[in-house]
């Protein structure tokens, strides 16, 4: 079956059967000798979060009277979401022109090549899907009849299809843009923006969202009225459409909704998948290239903040993760999308600042929307960098930090941390302290200080690597799943490190102090006692 | 300057290097050879600290590979088989790390690596990144990071592999006048005509066993025999080139099956 659906595409089954077997053959063996337990874990730890995700949207129409429209609406819209941000680090798998040597000599055509890897990657979408989608599915069933057809029963049968469908878009939708992206590389200069723009993903959607609802004058109801019309025209109202469509509502509109699914799913894998297939060895060449610089002098420079560590390993590890952070492509790819994510909680906070956040009555240092938007901005770039520095498509180097004569390989792993703390945070929060002085005037700096502790201390908990060195494991897409869900994790974390201070001030003020100057002081006591403890091991 | 003794490398069931013990003494050059597999390369990388033995002792500069590894890989340079690098990192940078890694000052670290690219032709190269350079601007990248923090010892495995024929001139006097001043050198290779013109003394390694051990013209004595290759050839036991050859070309030009 699925050779002759490869066949019809213009692939060779025989050589996408063989190749297939060898990625995943290829992948199996890359983790052995490995934690294998522990990705295995990740894994299912990311699907575990996505059925999490699902059980609110589950509840719905035990809470709401909301018809079957509506509910296949917030449903596929949560679940189109999910994938299109989880599945970020995965498209390395698309991007990756690491194995293109090996075959790039032999008759295999680019299309083959094409759908091998997209098939991969769709492999993990479809359990990300069934997580996300299949209590919603079994929750539609019991949308109170009034608002609901008579195949209400049919209800998980034909949101699942939608939602799968919906999936299949919104893989199609990425790979398009990250081939597109990818064609970007043919030209040098565009090559950095390729890398930049893919920070779009991950903000663009929850932004336009909130735009469109301070756009709009109305009151809040209205207000949240127009938002949802918004969402008819866009695709995850398209699928639906077929919901309810395919449960017995044959309406002008919702006809318009499916037809809109089936001609943009189809003109998705016809038309622009089609070409980038037809010309992807072409990028992968292109990718293979180096972005090297022609320049004659030879000068010796040292990375700035390089030299404040007299501990020369230290230092070695701060520069050589510096350098990674500027230039890799995968550190990048994940770093610019965090970086949409910063931006995104920016921009919300300063929108929402007038209404909610901003109150006199608080105290001193207490703002819950501001120090949740600064530990998630800071906590998303930080783990986008610390998570993903452990492995490189350059590990087989690793020998050279493992020949090094270091008393403690881990000082390599602090030079990183310090270059997080150096690069990511301190000008995180150089411009949370803006924002807080504008706000807040000088006392800007009780509102800041905190967040940062926890932030520092973070970077020195984050787990580190077993065997303590930087950029020395192999890049297996498995080991991918915690990418996918620490983050989301994290955020959760910084929601209930915000609760918990703004719980403290509704105890008592008293309480609140006191918990406030916990966390500065402890955990400044924290990071240098574990800095020192290091500095001892290492004498 | 290099002792082994009665070394052992096993993976499952099979051994990779069986129970082999050789003394290589200060500013002597000793070529290491053998066929693919031999265990050439495992045996350096044990030598290094980049594996650990199965069984058996080494010591190196006068340190023991177990209980005083950190000082013993101070004092040792390594050219490995495959030029792996860090490839978004420069030359400059490169050098920069393998500096900081072995403690030297940065003052003495700029000077070097600005010595050192101009010495092998990378000047012009040294603010590009690696990902950009030949296989053999590579081969350089590696030699000059052995070099870099003066090492009593120097562990080369194949260390002229893609280089151009002037860098493997200097590499050979190079390698000459550091063993004049006392380094020792440890040369594991293919090519025999360079071990046979750089090195005094041969060791041949044959499926992990040690199975020549003598000065070149002890081993032309042994085997009767005046070329290093048909010495070679002799001790592995790498006969009926001719039979392997008529074999070779049937394969190659076969396009039926045989019925």
């Amino acid at each position: 079956m699925l050779e002759r659906i490869v066949e019809r595409l213009g692939a060779s089954s025989t050589q996408y059967k063989y190749l297939l077997q060898t990625e995943k053959l290829m992948e199996k063996r890359a983790l052995e000798g490995k934690n294998n337990f522990a990705a295995n874990f990740s894994l299912a730890a990311a699907w575990g979060f996505c059925f999490i995700i699902s059980i609110p949207v589950t509840f719905i129409p035990f809470l709401l009277p909301i018809d079957t429209f509506s509910y296949a609406l917030i449903g596929i819209t949560v679940s189109m979401m999910m994938i299109g941000s989880f599945m970020i680090p995965y498209f390395d798998i698309f991007l990756s022109p690491i194995n293109y040597p090996v075959i790039a000599h032999t008759p295999v055509s680019s299309r083959t090549y094409f759908l091998v890897k997209l098939t991969q990657i769709l492999k993990y979408t479809l359990l990300l899907l069934a997580c996300l989608n299949l209590m919603p599915a079994i929750g539609g069933i019991w949308i109170r009849m009034d608002e609901s057809s008579e195949f209400q029963y049919f209800f998980p049968l034909v949101y699942l299809l939608a939602a799968f469908m919906s999936g299949f878009f919104t893989i199609g939708v990425m790979t398009t843009f990250a081939g597109y992206l990818t064609k970007l590389y043919t030209k040098k200069r565009f090559r950095n923006i390729a890398q930049y723009v893919q920070f779009i993903f991950q903000f663009f959607f929850p932004l336009m969202c909130i735009l469109l609802y301070y756009l709009s004058p109305d009151s809040l109801m209205d207000k949240l009225t127009s938002i949802l019309k918004w969402f008819n025209a866009l695709p995850n109202a398209w699928f639906a459409g077929i919901v309810v469509l395919a449960l017995g509502e044959i309406e002008r509109y919702f006809l318009i909704l499916t037809g809109l699914a089936i001609a943009s799913t189809f003109f998705l894998v016809f038309v622009p998948l089609r070409s980038i297939a037809k010309s992807y060895s072409e990028y992968l060449s292109y990718l293979l290239e180096s972005g090297s610089k022609q320049t004659s002098k030879l000068r010796v420079k040292t990375p700035l903040f390089a030299r404040i560590f007299r501990n020369r390993a230290v230092r070695a590890g701060l520069c050589l993760s510096f350098v990674y952070i500027r230039r890799d492509r995968l550190l990048l790819r994940q770093f610019f999308a965090s970086l949409g994510t910063a931006i995104m909680f920016t921009v919300m906070f300063n929108l929402t600042l007038d209404q909610i956040w901003v109150d006199d009555s608080f105290p001193i240092g207490l703002s819950p929307g501001f120090s949740a938007m600064f530990y998630t901005v800071g906590f998303s770039i930080v783990s986008s960098f610390i998570l993903l520095v452990k492995y490189s498509e350059h590990w087989k180097a690793s020998w050279i930090l493992m020949l090094a004569p270091l008393s403690a390989p881990s000082d390599l792993w602090r030079g990183v941390q310090a270059a997080a703390c150096l690069y990511l945070i301190a000008p995180c929060t150089l411009l949370m302290l803006c924002m807080a002085t504008v706000i807040w005037g000088t006392l800007g700096i009780f509102y800041v200080l905190p967040v940062l502790i926890v932030l520092l201390n973070l970077v020195v908990f984050y787990p580190k690597p077993r065997a303590g060195l930087p950029l020395a494991e192999e890049f297996v897409q498995k080991q991918l799943a915690p990418a996918v869900w620490i983050p989301h994790l994290g955020y959760v974390l910084g929601a209930v490190f915000a609760g918990i201070q703004f719980l403290a001030y509704v105890i008592n003020i008293r309480v609140y102090y006191g918990f406030y100057y916990f966390i500065v002081a402890g955990g400044l006591i924290s990071f240098t006692c574990l800095f020192q403890k290091k500095e001892r091991r290492r004498s | 300057m290099i002792q082994v003794s009665n070394l052992t490398k096993k993976y499952g069931q099979n051994t990779a290097v069986d129970d082999i013990s050789f003394e290589v003494k200060q500013g002597e050059i000793v070529g290491y050879l053998g066929p693919n597999g031999a265990g050439k390369s495992t045996t350096l990388k044990m030598l290094v600290g980049l594996l650990h033995p199965t069984s058996g002792e080494i010591a190196v500069a006068g340190y023991d590979a177990q209980t005083e590894l950190l000082e013993l890989k101070r004092h040792i340079g390594y050219v490995p088989e495959e030029a792996q690098l860090y490839e978004h990192l420069t030359l400059v940078e490169h050098l920069q790390l393998i500096g900081r890694l072995y403690h030297l000052e940065e003052r003495l670290i700029a000077q070097k690596i600005e010595e050192l690219a101009k010495l092998f032709d990378m000047a012009f190269q040294a603010n590009q990144r690696i990902s950009g350079f030949s296989q053999g601007m590579r081969q350089k990248c590696i030699i000059m990071s052995a070099l870099m923090h003066n090492p009593d010892v120097l562990f080369l495995d194949e260390p002229f592999t893609n280089l151009d024929v002037g860098t493997v001139t200097l590499m050979k006097a190079l390698l000459q006048r550091l063993a004049d001043l006392g380094k020792t050198i440890l040369y594991c290779t293919h090519i025999l005509e360079v071990a046979e013109t750089l090195c005094p003394r041969i060791m041949i390694i044959n499926s992990g066993k040690l199975i020549a051990d003598a000065p070149v013209e002890e081993l032309r004595q042994q085997t009767n025999q005046t070329a290093l290759n048909e010495i070679f050839a002799q001790l592995t036991e790498t006969t009926g080139i001719d039979e392997k050859t008529e074999e070779a070309i049937r394969i190659v030009t076969e396009n039926t099956l045989d019925a």
